[in-house]
């Protein structure tokens, strides 16, 4: 009993994944046969160009989705360099040691983290007029 | 120490397992799937059962036919829809009396008058509700709304997958289907002329599709005989002889041809992994 329910139940699933391959395999076969019979003279399917003007949305609608939403990511979306944002966030942690203490603690000797350096004192070391 | 919690393959919850943590289970599914696909395919269904299913479908697809059916009969013949109402109750009670035991809490004399007396109370709006659309929006969308009726119908999520690929019974009956076709009914209403007519309309629709199926076995040689008499004579009447050709062809076709369809596919092109497939699957949205 418990072995052929659960034997019904797979079924039950393998229904779907032939009622999804049944539907894509007819659709696939209808549009075979709607771009050769649907001319301009048939009464019952519309004109064959639809078929056409339907892949080419699709296909463009697909175009657009691989390139069109990278291009936008990367030139709107995306924070420009001199924006603070690339620099850091909120989440980042600023040290408050002082100088000495900082010095003594980890500059001879390697730290298991890393710790946001206060961008302010990166600029100063790197730009520093001497 | 406190025993952690077990896996599950939910993103949305915050869980206390790293990000890249794989499913032990998982992996020994996958070990099990990896030979099972070395062996040549087992199958233990019974054909008898597929070919019983399809039937089964077959009469879904005639019980939704009773929808148009009287919907011509009202809205295109003009007939009066009061006797056969009358017929159709009657009939109801008459069955749901004989089961009273077993359907105490579906169908007991209070909420039935309710739900008339809701159905009376909303035919006027139903009436006007989509007025002043296009016939023929709403036929495109009766179609579609009787299609995904029939979906929902086969496809009531009666089985879900859990998270170790066991396939878990889902005990909550689903009223989205009901909800559709009341949609499907409500949509056509307002081609309609009077409230009576959508009243009646409303109440037909509701007992033949909802309370009739549940009441009796629509698959039982008797009410299938005369489910397919009705359903052709009338494709006959309105649709012509062409038209009751075609059905009787595409309704053969999945009755004998699909089931043997299913079990073509089931030993030629069946893939391998939708079992993984499905162990994967995004989750089915709750729709009620």
């Amino acid at each position: 009993m418990e072995t052929s329910s659960k034997l019904r139940r797979s079924t039950k699933r393998e229904y779907y994944w032939f009622s999804r391959h049944f539907i894509v395999t007819s659709l696939l076969i209808f549009i075979l046969i709607w771009s050769f019979v649907g001319g301009y003279d048939n009464k019952i399917l519309p004109n064959r160009n639809w078929v056409l003007i339907l892949q080419c949305i699709v296909l463009m609608g697909m175009l657009f989705a691989y390139f069109g939403l990278i291009f936008y990511n990367d030139d709107i979306l995306a924070p420009n360099l001199d924006d603070m944002r690339t620099i850091t966030d909120s989440h980042a942690c600023i040290v408050t040691t002082d100088k000495d203490d900082l010095v003594k603690n980890f500059a001879f000797k390697e730290t298991s983290g890393v710790i946001d350096l206060p961008i302010m004192d990166v600029c100063d070391v790197l730009y520093r007029e001497r | 120490m406190k025993e952690k919690e077990p896996w599950k393959r939910l993103l949305w919850i915050r869980q206390d397992y790293p990000d890249n943590y794989t499913d032990p289970n998982f992996l020994l599914y996958a070990e099990k799937l990896k030979e099972k696909s070395k062996r040549p395919p087992d199958f233990d269904y019974d054909y008898s059962q597929i070919r019983a299913d399809f039937l089964e479908l077959y009469h879904m697809v005639l019980n939704t036919c009773f929808i148009y059916i009287t919907f011509t009969y009202i809205n295109y013949y003009e007939y009066n829809p009061i006797p056969v109402t009358c017929i159709v109750t009657f009939f109801v009670i008459l069955i749901s009396n004989h089961k009273s035991e077993e359907l105490a809490s579906l169908l007991n004399f209070k909420s039935s008058m309710i739900m008339a007396f809701t159905i009376l109370t909303l035919s006027p709006v139903l009436k006007s509700l989509s007025k002043t659309t296009a016939s023929d929006s709403i036929w495109t969308l009766s179609f579609c709304l009787n299609m995904f009726y029939i979906y929902s119908l086969s496809s009531s999520p009666s089985s879900v997958m859990d998270g170790r690929g066991e396939l878990i019974q889902n005990e909550k009956q689903s009223n989205l289907s009901t909800n559709i076709l009341l949609a499907n009914a409500a949509v056509l209403a307002s081609r309609l002329i009077s409230t009576t007519q959508v009243f009646c309309f409303l109440l037909i629709s509701v007992q033949v599709n909802i309370i009739i199926p549940n009441l009796l076995n629509i698959s039982n040689f008797k009410i299938s005989l005369l489910t397919n008499l009705i359903v052709y004579s009338s494709i006959t009447m309105r649709l012509g002889y062409k038209a009751a050709f075609i059905f009787l062809l595409i309704s053969l076709a999945s009755i004998i041809i699909l089931p043997r369809l299913f079990y073509y596919w089931q030993v030629h092109c069946k893939r391998k992994d939708y079992e993984v497939l499905s162990l994967w699957d995004t989750k089915v949205p709750i729709l009620n």
